[in-house]
């Protein structure tokens, strides 16, 4: 089988608020937010929390009215935690990898080679060893850069097609 | 100035903490614990662990549990009619939990830093 040059996409879902909960259990389920600086608006939201119908960047003063019915927990921005969480997925992602460009803080592309299979094995490995060291969930993409796609996992990176279809060419679309 | 000691040529650096008790960074956290129900395995209240998420845990780890959304350090065995979280201090009852999945245990301690001041 012929084994292919491709780039992995990882992105962490809803990183800040996974980061919250990997060291906080209590809020798993629960609709979460994360807000910007001085608690100005939601920059997170969980799926949870989506599901409220919450937009992206809305102001905490409008949500704040509401937050108790909604059961809706917003948390203050913790910029140390996630610099740490961020550091520690990318470390992880660089032992699967010869070249890995850290995109963003809980996006990264890495370089892999291998055949389609292999390639398949390998984006369940990045994304079980990144669950298991960092205890937060990721979504990774792997698509040849050779031609054909290798690979399609579920991402949770609507915001992100784009680049990624820029990053791959016309070899394929990205699905999510 | 004399050429010195012998003794400076022996020096190989101080002792690293971090490379005596920590084997992989990325997959270790260090928590500090409240309570006193690992009292006689050596974890105290205030004590820290070292916990590395990439050891597998086994019947008789120490481990840390997610319980109803907290995290508790119990003592993990397994047995036949489901795990148990096993306090460490007779005053407190052992947790039966039917079968602990992978996401509910949080992490596997290595090494507890039991503060005697």
């Amino acid at each position: 089988m012929e084994r292919m040059q491709a780039i992995a996409h990882v992105d962490v879902n809803s990183f800040y608020v996974s980061a919250e909960r990997a060291f906080d259990p209590s809020l798993e389920g629960k609709p979460l937010i994360v807000l910007s600086n001085n608690d100005g608006c939601a920059v997170t939201r969980s799926a949870e929390a989506k599901a409220l119908g919450i937009p992206m960047g809305e102001p905490w003063f409008k949500l704040a009215p509401r937050a108790k019915a909604w059961g809706l927990i917003a948390k203050s921005s913790n910029y140390e935690l996630y610099g740490d969480v961020s550091a520690r997925v990318m470390e992880l992602l660089g032992r699967f990898s010869h070249e890995i460009e850290n995109y963003i803080i809980d996006e990264a592309f890495c370089t892999v080679k291998g055949t389609g299979p292999e390639l398949l094995q390998l984006s369940r490995a990045m994304k079980d060893a990144v669950r298991r060291n960092c205890r937060v969930p990721v979504c990774v993409g792997i698509e040849s850069t050779t031609g054909g796609v290798a690979n399609r996992e579920r991402a949770d990176m609507r915001g992100t097609r784009n680049t990624v279809q820029a990053a791959m060419g016309d070899n394929g679309s990205y699905e999510c | 100035m004399a050429a010195g000691y012998p003794a400076q040529d022996y020096f190989d650096g101080w002792i690293n903490l971090n490379d005596r008790l920590i084997k992989d960074v990325t997959s270790t956290y260090i928590i500090r614990v409240s309570g006193h129900s690992m009292e006689v395995a050596g974890i105290s209240d205030g004590d820290e662990l070292i916990v590395n998420r990439a050891l597998e845990p086994k019947g008789g780890s120490i481990v840390v549990a997610v319980l109803d959304g907290e995290l508790t350090v119990k003592r993990l065995r397994i047995t036949p009619t489901g795990d148990i979280l096993q306090a460490e201090n007779p005053d407190y009852p052992d947790i039966r939990v039917p079968e602990l999945a992978s996401q509910e245990i949080w992490g596997t301690a290595s090494a507890s830093l039991h503060h005697l001041l």
